[in-house]
């Protein structure tokens, strides 16, 4: 509180900085060169199909990506993309995660430990495919010709032309809600369970426990997972969509991701690319702070 | 402190000087040496994964090594990324790779690129070995060779002989087209036969890629079909909105109307899958499928594209960039693959027809390859994408194609978009 107590602080901060000094290394070998590379390239042309050349062009390849519609159209489908899968996976993952609570928090015992590993081991197993493989998966299951959610619906739709949106958020959100699950599940796990016992003494009901005791002491948790969730979905929606539709038809699935991608390692124009990726950054950066200050302003917390 | 001098006058140095000096001019007359020996005992090559890249592979590690004791390594890269990697070799000179796979479309910047011109490589008699066409499409208006063909390939028409020759289709397709039945020599008879054969959902006329990988190819089958080239390099002009690049754009929207749903996000490998399993009654693909097709000889034939064009030509061409470490293995390498041992067992292996005409005319080798004569009518009409930037391009054209085929833009806007909108002002050659 006084002097006294701030200066042997003041004393140990270069011990302190020799301390972090690797851990401030590694990021700035693995996280900051390489995005100051980024923006300085985005500063200049380089296609080496037309010339070995780097060429500083100023602002000239953000007036060019922000002049083409095709940028807006491929954000636009980034913010469909994510838009759904957080909902769903939100949704799917906190619904799974309340299934998964009620019933491993009964089981007892040996057999009970052991039928708790195998819910968990099934509930994994999405997350653990790779992610080509999950898109190869979907695309037999969604077969026009030879699916089988075709043969039981009796249809021969083709979703991935019909419906693509909706195809690759249902194909992506099917890999990441068991990690949404467990998150959550490990925030319900630490609720004290005197809680509970209160709750039910005072005679709420399943759902009341769940609106005016579970969400709210998971509500920080689900805040930041939902803004991890988003923030990952808008920059890496890249696999699942390569893999499925391959930002087709047309343009209609082209994710911001893939269309950076494309700019870069199919078109060979280092230079937009890279401004294209400067604004992904400061797009994702934005919607992740802005949903986490949106939840964690509301009142009644 | 006063300098010795010998008998002669000379100054004597300490012995140990001299010795030094003796020992480093050992070294440095011997690091030459030891340079030269290095310099031809590995050949690195840059490919793209794919069933022929893989076969020269195997084939180049079992065979040229045993023969030469020269490594072969063979880098593979997914065929995404293949022209940035090899631009970092001939545009960047990284110097990794002795020879680099490139595709036909990559024929334009690494010919003006830091690559060798292979006849200044390879000695006349390699080069005379290639079948003329093919040599000729790998060449470069001022002569330079961009590079060797380790096969070539081209799209080709296959179709359900067992449907063709059935006397109700016969009969039926001649009372309402007024000619008889057989593999199109137009692109308007092959319409006519994809239009009278779609009968969703058991079996569908015909079938065009909609992915966009994949779709350019169907465009560029037509464009070419009907006369046209994307490009005129002599003005260094774009074609896209050309009566050729129009029609062509009108036969992607008819054909689409005969695929199978679903064709808009899938690619001529599904297509694949479809006409083995009897849903299509003929289609157009690389000629790469007929190995697998030829095995139910009854069931499927094969036919050279329609005219009077052209015919879209594909393959790896093997590329040496000017800072290959090892441009003597390279060429050594090169050398091999021409020979008629490998020529012959990848064409049987892969079903693609050789590099050389010698193995191209021996009848013994080609038997092995059903209806190889249909290859050889094809040869001449070969024709491949004269833009440097090809692959951008062809995302483009894929993207105009989606447009004409789910209607929101006629064959005629679709084409003055590509040439007046996405591409404005762009150049073959840039």
């Amino acid at each position: 509180m006084g002097h006294s107590r701030r200066s042997p602080y003041r004393r140990r901060w270069p011990v302190g900085l020799i301390f972090v000094s690797p851990a401030l290394l590694f990021i700035a070998a693995f996280m900051v060169y390489p995005v100051s590379h980024l923006i300085a390239l985005s500063f200049h042309e380089y296609s080496p199909l037309r010339s070995a050349d780097l060429r500083w062009v100023g602002v000239g390849n953000y007036t060019q990506v922000l002049a083409n519609q095709e940028t807006y159209r491929s954000i636009w489908a980034s913010i469909q993309f994510t838009a759904g899968s957080v909902v769903i996976e939100m949704i799917a993952g906190l619904a799974g995660a309340i299934c998964l609570a009620a019933v491993t928090l009964r089981l007892v015992g040996r057999f009970g430990s052991s039928l708790n590993r195998l819910f968990a081991g099934l509930f994994i197993l999405p997350l653990a495919a790779p992610t080509v493989v999950a898109a190869v998966v979907w695309k037999l299951l969604l077969d026009p010709e030879i699916g089988p959610v075709n043969a039981t619906l009796s249809t021969t739709i083709a979703w991935f032309t019909d419906y693509p949106m909706v195809s690759v958020i249902v194909a992506d959100a099917w890999k990441t809600i068991p990690f949404i699950t467990f998150l959550l599940y490990a925030a319900i796990l630490s609720i004290e369970p005197s809680q509970f016992e209160a709750a039910k003494l005072d005679g709420a009901n399943a759902w009341q426990e769940f609106w005016h005791l579970t969400l709210p002491s998971i509500l920080p948790v689900v805040a930041v997972t939902a803004a991890f969730r988003t923030v990952d979905a808008f920059t890496k929606a890249f696999d699942i969509v390569f893999a499925t539709t391959g930002g087709g038809p047309g343009d209609d699935t082209m994710v911001f991701p893939l269309f950076i991608w494309r700019t870069a390692f199919s078109n060979l124009h280092f230079g937009e690319a890279s401004a294209l990726a400067v604004i992904a950054i400061i797009i994702s950066g934005l919607c992740g702070a802005g949903l986490l200050f949106f939840i964690r302003s509301r009142p009644g917390r | 402190m006063a300098t010795q001098t010998g008998e002669l006058g000379l100054p004597v140095r300490p012995l140990r000087a001299r010795s030094l000096l003796m020992l480093a001019s050992v070294l440095i007359a011997a690091a030459p040496q030891a340079r030269a020996a290095d310099t031809c005992t590995e050949v690195r090559v840059m490919a793209t994964a794919g069933p022929e890249p893989e076969f020269a592979a195997k084939y180049a590690k079992a065979e040229f090594e045993k023969a030469t004791g020269i490594t072969v390594v063979f880098d593979t890269v997914s065929r995404d990324i293949q022209t940035q990697r090899a631009s970092a070799e001939f545009v960047g000179n990284t110097g990794q790779y002795d020879i680099i796979l490139i595709g036909n479309q990559d024929k334009l910047w690494v010919g003006r690129a830091a690559s060798a011109d292979m006849h200044k490589l390879l000695p006349a008699s390699d080069i005379a070995k290639l079948v003329p066409r093919i040599r000729d499409l790998a060449t470069m208006d001022n002569g330079k060779l961009v590079g060797i063909p380790q096969y070539w390939n081209t799209t080709m028409y296959f179709y359900r002989k067992d449907l063709f020759s059935g006397a109700k289709n016969k009969s039926e397709f001649r009372s309402k087209y007024g000619y008889d039945l057989a593999p199109p020599t137009t692109w308007d008879q092959f319409l006519d036969i994809a239009e009278f054969f779609n009968r969703p959902p058991e079996l569908y006329g015909s079938f065009i890629s909609g992915i966009s990988w994949a779709a350019l190819y169907d465009y560029y089958k037509a464009l070419f079909g009907v006369g046209g080239e994307p490009s005129d390099l002599k003005s260094n002009t774009l074609l896209l909105d050309s009566p050729p690049s129009v029609k062509a754009l009108s036969i992607v929207q008819r054909l689409a109307k005969v695929s199978p749903a679903g064709f808009r996000t899938q690619s001529f490998f599904d297509g694949d899958k479809l006409m083995q399993g009897g849903k299509l009654a003929a289609y157009s693909n690389f000629s790469y499928i007929w190995s697998a097709l030829s095995k139910a000889p009854d069931k499927y034939a094969i036919a050279p594209m329609p005219g009077p064009g052209g015919v879209l030509a594909a393959g790896f061409w093997w590329a040496v960039p000017e800072k290959a470490p090892h441009p003597d293995c390279a060429r050594k390498l090169i050398s091999w693959m021409l020979g008629d041992d490998f020529q012959t067992k990848q064409m049987i292996a892969t079903g693609n027809p050789p590099a050389t005409s010698s193995v191209m005319h021996d009848k013994d080798a080609t038997s092995k390859i059903p209806s190889f004569d249909a290859y050889l009518a094809t040869a001449d009409r070969t024709r491949i994408i004269n833009v440097a930037w090809a692959r951008e391009l062809g995302e483009g054209i894929s993207s105009a194609m989606s447009d004409v085929v789910s209607g929101k833009k006629t064959p005629e806007e679709a084409a003055s978009w590509l040439q007046n909108v996405k591409f404005k002002g762009r150049k073959p050659l840039e």
